[in-house]
């Protein structure tokens, strides 16, 4: 009931035979948890991480091309894998001590 | 970037307005595992309270790094700033928060589900047993009385037959 207001926030693909589904972490905006009290901020945070938010963390390159070749996904998407990204390095002073149990991906 | 200058720049952008900006990265939770991709989608950006904030903020020589305000609105340090109308789409991350928390629940009741049913399953073969114990129970108590029938009729045979000698 939830999940159909939110259009945004779906994902689907068809795994292909042989595929490991639990090498796709699952969209970005899925993966994010938000304290109560930073629910104000939610809109300065969307437009931060922009069309990123919809982008979809899978584990390796080998993950990623068999989901653009075979996975059957009805929009375009971008894949982020884990392995190749290169990112601005987090340190413990950034991260956020956010309780989070990870979404059943 | 590597993370001494940011961290600097940090402190240079709290020093401006104290209380007023963070990280992007800071306001989230996320597993552990992601946490690359995630450092990759907010990158350095600051989130500021206000647009004198962020102004100050990214245009500040020893900042220079891209903030957003709460409204949405986005300044880069190369000198663009976006915003005006209200973004589409927005309040999707609060959104993604219920679609979590529903999920748990549906999660949560699946395996309060799971365990009724088995413990269903228990009492069901404990009841079976003891359905079957009645059915052994009824069938000997049957077999008694035929038994106790034939010694009666046997007694009472050798009775007549004691009666009839005398």
């Amino acid at each position: 009931m939830v999940r159909s207001r939110l259009s945004q926030l779906d994902f689907n693909y068809t795994p292909p035979p042989g595929f490991d589904t639990r090498k796709v972490k699952g969209l970005v905006a899925s993966l994010l948890a938000l304290k109560p009290e930073d629910h104000g901020k939610s809109t300065a945070l969307e437009i931060a991480a922009g069309g990123k938010l919809y982008n979809v963390v899978v584990e390796d390159e080998r993950a990623g091309k068999d989901l653009l070749e075979r996975g059957g996904m009805k929009k375009r998407v971008t894949l982020i894998p884990l392995n190749k990204i290169r990112a601005f390095k987090i340190s413990a002073e950034v991260r956020a001590v956010v309780p989070l149990s990870t979404p059943g991906y | 970037m590597p993370n001494p200058a940011y961290l600097q720049k940090l402190q240079n952008a709290k020093h401006l307005a104290p209380g007023k900006v963070r990280p992007a990265l800071s306001l989230v939770g996320y597993p552990d595992e992601v946490a690359e991709a995630i450092a990759f989608v907010f990158n350095d950006t600051l989130i500021c309270d206000d647009a004198a904030t962020a102004q100050a903020v990214t245009f500040a020589r020893n900042v220079g790094v891209r903030s957003v305000t709460l409204d949405g609105d986005v300044y880069e340090p190369s000198g663009t700033m976006s915003g005006g109308a209200a973004p589409s789409g927005s309040g999707v991350l609060v959104r993604a928060q219920e679609l979590r928390a529903a999920e748990e629940r549906v999660h949560d009741a699946r395996r309060t589900f799971e365990a009724l049913e088995r413990e269903e399953a228990k009492g069901r073969a404990a009841r079976e047993a003891w359905r079957a114990r009645m059915r052994e129970h009824e069938i000997k108590e049957h077999e008694l009385g035929l038994l106790q029938e034939q010694i009666g009729s046997s007694n009472a045979a050798r009775v007549r037959r004691c009666s009839t000698l005398v």
